[in-house]
């Protein structure tokens, strides 16, 4: 019987009209019922390769291959992409762009109808294949009217339809919140115990790592660095995926990296789950946080939030009555799930929604008293699409342009641009589009543009969106820069991480009410804040919670890997 | 009112609904062909009260969603009608003047007729949209011998519709935090639509191009035909429909007259 799922060899790809490949002699095999991840830097050609499993690449997109792809026994090279549908089904980032009918049943029923199954064999499959994924219930419903979590759902569920023994999956939670990330990770895990074969490329490792039997690595180059068990790559390779090639990895194995590093415990393969941790630091001793955890006594408030409500005109009730401080100079998160009310008290705030109930004051300025076009030169919003926001045709030109609204005078103007240019390492690229560039320069430029013009208060939507580890570091480092000047951030995000490591307080929004405002380590001390609003506890702060259990005395303020290292005073 | 005016399928349980997309667009063709060889005020009245009344009772749909929407056909053909009026000023007899503005009586009556054409073909369409499941126009299409490529590609434009219109308002907010409002007047207008369109042409053809390569992964294209769970059936309720229209077009050109495509004036 053949074991095979996926065989790669030397198989090399370049883009028509690019000068490098993007896939460099990649040789991997995939047996059948494995479950493998693909990570890499953003642009070392994750994406590529899952398109290259079904012929997507070269038949459909062009270009230059060498060596080959066997699926399932298929040489992809001799197959168009309509035929391997039935040995390897593919799940893209987007689940909106994917779904091509108006209502869900549809959508399933499709792949099917494209191969000539009968009309009862159809609906049998799609009752099957709904119900594989949770949605048969929602059968009749519009696919724009449910969530993003049930769409990538529905993606699956209209790619299982057609039976193919493999799944390929290009980074499926990317647009999903916590809530929709859940759900595909539950899907997932019930795939991986039917046997399937899964391949995903993700730069999330937390969610999928305990279900991956294997681990392999892409480079800059787009060749395969690493490939091998989970735990040995990360034990082996760890410390270099995140500081050099600027790569996230799951916080526990993260941890042990740096622990093993102090010598605090012995030098062994890293854990993956809380679980495994526990054993290994149950007999760690905690002094109390060192200088780099700083508390603030007199904290001056930028933003006043009074009784808030909103209503939208189809009637939704966005905000009821919510009302919050947020402190110059610091970073405040705002959690919640999708259509929690996250971005529409954003909105109220830059003005783009107007003010009816409640108010706002941001720096003594009265939102109501305001238009939009005065707020902007206090207040910065830098949307969850760095596209949406470009007006100009070079980098250069978009933060000139900024400074031109406000009003600098033409010598302080190339300044202050060339100054921004510089902070945000964009040099290289001042003549160019903004639409040519890459995803993590886009958010920097974004950012630029709105910084640039000094404004006291910064609303970031989903800075991280599709970032890798390097990006998001250097982005949030900037930013800091700027908060030790004095610019008071808030941002909105799903990402628990990036609120761990860098938020200074949290404001939690569910059903439009808030339920929770403090510091972010006190977030999970109670049940009511994260289930409401369905946040997923960050593995630290599980492994924090188990290690209390079990009576070890971990400083209330550690909520990061690196105060949670240097609380450590002796070990084993 | 904006949330009243709605171009897109509005899902219920009618007559209008259940019947067959053919027959439908059939009624639809018959109304709009009427409406040029109608000359008569009287008639051009009737279609959209007959509209109106069908959208109402037999489709289900909301007064306000009908009236709203109408509406906007309205303005468009009063945009019309006032063109017809200055641009036949200087025919026939004045029956009306303040100032500098003359309205003849052959500019009133062109811009009647055009005006009601417009609306009624305008008011026609917007009754097959509400009524009819895109999904059963591709497969009425497909049941006239034209291929399923087009008929999806109508079925995938109609799904993006309301994406793009999202998009555009993202884009909007975006550009007003930049400092750019939206312009008014037509100029502002041209000016907006040269600012949105690039960043929406960008990212509609990133989106289309992730649908048509998921389409092509889900074997969309791997045959010359498709089966289908739902297959086309002329429905007995649509026939009706269209028998009926045609008797109401006889009946209205038999007593008021038929002319032709130029409106005559005597």
């Amino acid at each position: 019987m053949e074991t095979k799922a996926i065989e790669i060899s030397h198989y090399s790809y370049t883009y028509p009209g690019a000068n490098s490949p993007t896939l460099t002699d990649i040789n991997l095999t995939v047996d059948k019922g494995e479950f493998v991840i693909l990570i890499g830097p953003s642009g070392c050609g994750k994406s590529t390769l899952i398109q290259s499993l079904n012929g997507i690449i070269p038949h459909i997109k062009g270009g230059d291959v060498h060596g080959e792809i066997l699926v399932n026994g298929k040489l992809v090279a001799e197959h168009r992409v309509q035929e391997m549908a039935a040995n390897i089904g593919l799940v893209f980032q987007d689940p909106e762009s994917q779904l091509c009918n108006l209502f869900i049943s549809d959508e399933v029923a499709f792949g099917p109808e494209n191969i000539l199954l009968s009309k009862e064999e159809i609906l049998e499959r799609v009752q099957e294949s709904l119900g594989y994924v949770g949605l048969s219930d929602a059968s009749w419903k519009y696919v724009y009217e449910i969530s993003g979590g049930q769409q990538q759902r529905l993606a699956i569920s209209s790619v299982l339809a057609l039976e193919p023994e493999i799944l390929a999956f290009d980074d499926p939670t990317a647009n999903l919140d916590p809530v929709g990330t859940a759900e595909i990770v539950e899907v997932l895990r019930k795939m991986k115990s039917d046997q399937r074969t899964i391949i995903i490329a993700t730069p999330w490792l937390d969610e999928f790592i305990t279900m991956a039997t294997k681990l392999v690595v892409l480079d800059k180059e787009g060749r395969i660095f690493a490939c091998g068990q989970p735990n040995e790559i990360l034990t082996k390779y760890g410390k270099m995926l995140l500081e050099e090639m600027g790569v996230w990895i799951p916080q526990i194995p993260e941890l042990e990296i740096k622990l093993q590093e102090k010598k605090i415990i012995p030098a062994e393969t890293v854990s993956l789950t809380v679980d495994e941790s526990l054993n290994k630091l149950k007999n760690l001793d905690f002094h109390s946080p060192s200088s780099s955890i700083q508390k603030d006594n007199n904290p001056e408030t930028i933003v006043s939030v009074n009784r808030v409500s909103f209503s939208y005109p189809d009637g939704t009730r966005a905000l009821k009555g919510v009302s919050f401080d947020i402190q110059k100079a610091k970073l405040t998160a705002i959690l919640g799930p999708n259509g929690s009310g996250k971005s529409t008290i954003a909105k109220l705030m830059i003005g783009l929604l107007p003010l009816s109930e409640g108010d706002i004051r941001i720096c003594d300025f009265d939102l109501k008293k305001n238009k939009t076009s005065d707020i902007t030169k206090k207040v910065g919003f830098v949307f969850q699409n760095p596209e949406h926001q470009f007006v100009q045709d070079t980098v250069l030109d978009e933060i000139t342009y900024s400074l031109k609204v406000i009003g600098y005078k033409e010598d302080e103007i190339q300044q202050k641009a060339e100054e921004m240019i510089s902070l945000f390492e964009l040099e290289e690229h001042r003549d160019r589009h903004p639409y040519v560039l890459s995803g993590g320069q886009k958010r920097r430029l974004s950012v630029a543009t709105m910084l640039v013009g000094q404004p006291e208060l910064l609303i970031l939507d989903e800075p991280t969106y599709a970032q890798d580890f390097r990006n998001v570091s250097s982005l949030m480092s900037v930013i800091k820069q700027q908060m030790s000047k004095g610019v008071s951030v808030v941002m909105i995000t799903h990402n628990m991480r990036i609120v761990q490591d860098y938020a200074d307080d949290v404001i939690v929004i569910s059903h439009g009410n808030l339920i929770y405002q403090g510091k972010p380590e006190k977030l999970w001390l109670s049940d009511d804040y994260t289930t409401d609003a369905t946040l997923k506890q960050p593995p630290l702060q599980r492994l924090m919670e188990e290690l209390r259990k079990l009576s070890l005395e971990i400083p209330d303020e550690v909520r990061t890997v690196n105060q949670f290292v240097d609380c450590i005073g002796g070990g084993n | 009112m904006g949330k009243y005016i709605q171009f897109q399928f509005l899902r219920h349980d009618s007559l209008l609904h259940r019947m067959d997309a053919l027959s439908k667009l059939i009624f639809v063709v018959l109304i709009s062909f009427a409406v040029y060889f109608f000359q008569d005020v009287r008639q051009l009245v009737f279609m959209p009260l007959i509209l109106f009344s069908l959208a109402l009772f037999a489709g289900k749909i909301d007064w306000k969603v009908i009236l709203c929407s109408f509406s906007v056909f309205l303005a468009f053909g009063f945009f019309v009608g006032v063109f017809q009026l200055i641009s036949n000023a200087s025919a026939g007899e004045i029956i009306f003047s303040a100032g500098f503005i003359r309205v003849s009586d052959v500019a009133f009556y062109k811009a009647q007729i055009f005006l009601l054409r417009l609306f009624t073909i305008g008011c026609a369409a917007l009754v097959y949209l509400w009524t009819t499941n895109p999904k059963y126009f591709a497969i009425g299409l497909i049941y006239l011998g034209i291929p399923y490529r087009f008929g999806y590609a109508i079925l995938v434009a109609l799904r993006f519709l309301p994406l793009i219109q999202t998009e555009i308002g993202k884009i909007k907010d975006a550009h007003l935090v930049r400092g750019l409002a939206s312009e008014k007047g037509i100029k502002g207008a041209i000016e907006n639509w040269r600012r949105y369109l690039f960043p929406v042409l960008a990212n509609g053809l990133r989106k289309s191009e992730t649908t048509s390569i998921a389409m092509d992964s889900r074997a969309f294209g791997l045959y010359k035909k498709r089966t289908y769970v739902e297959e086309f059936q002329w429905s007995k309720t649509g026939l009706a429909l269209v028998a009926s229209m045609l008797i109401i077009i006889l009946v209205l050109g038999w007593t008021w007259g038929f002319g032709f495509i130029q409106p005559r004036y005597s």
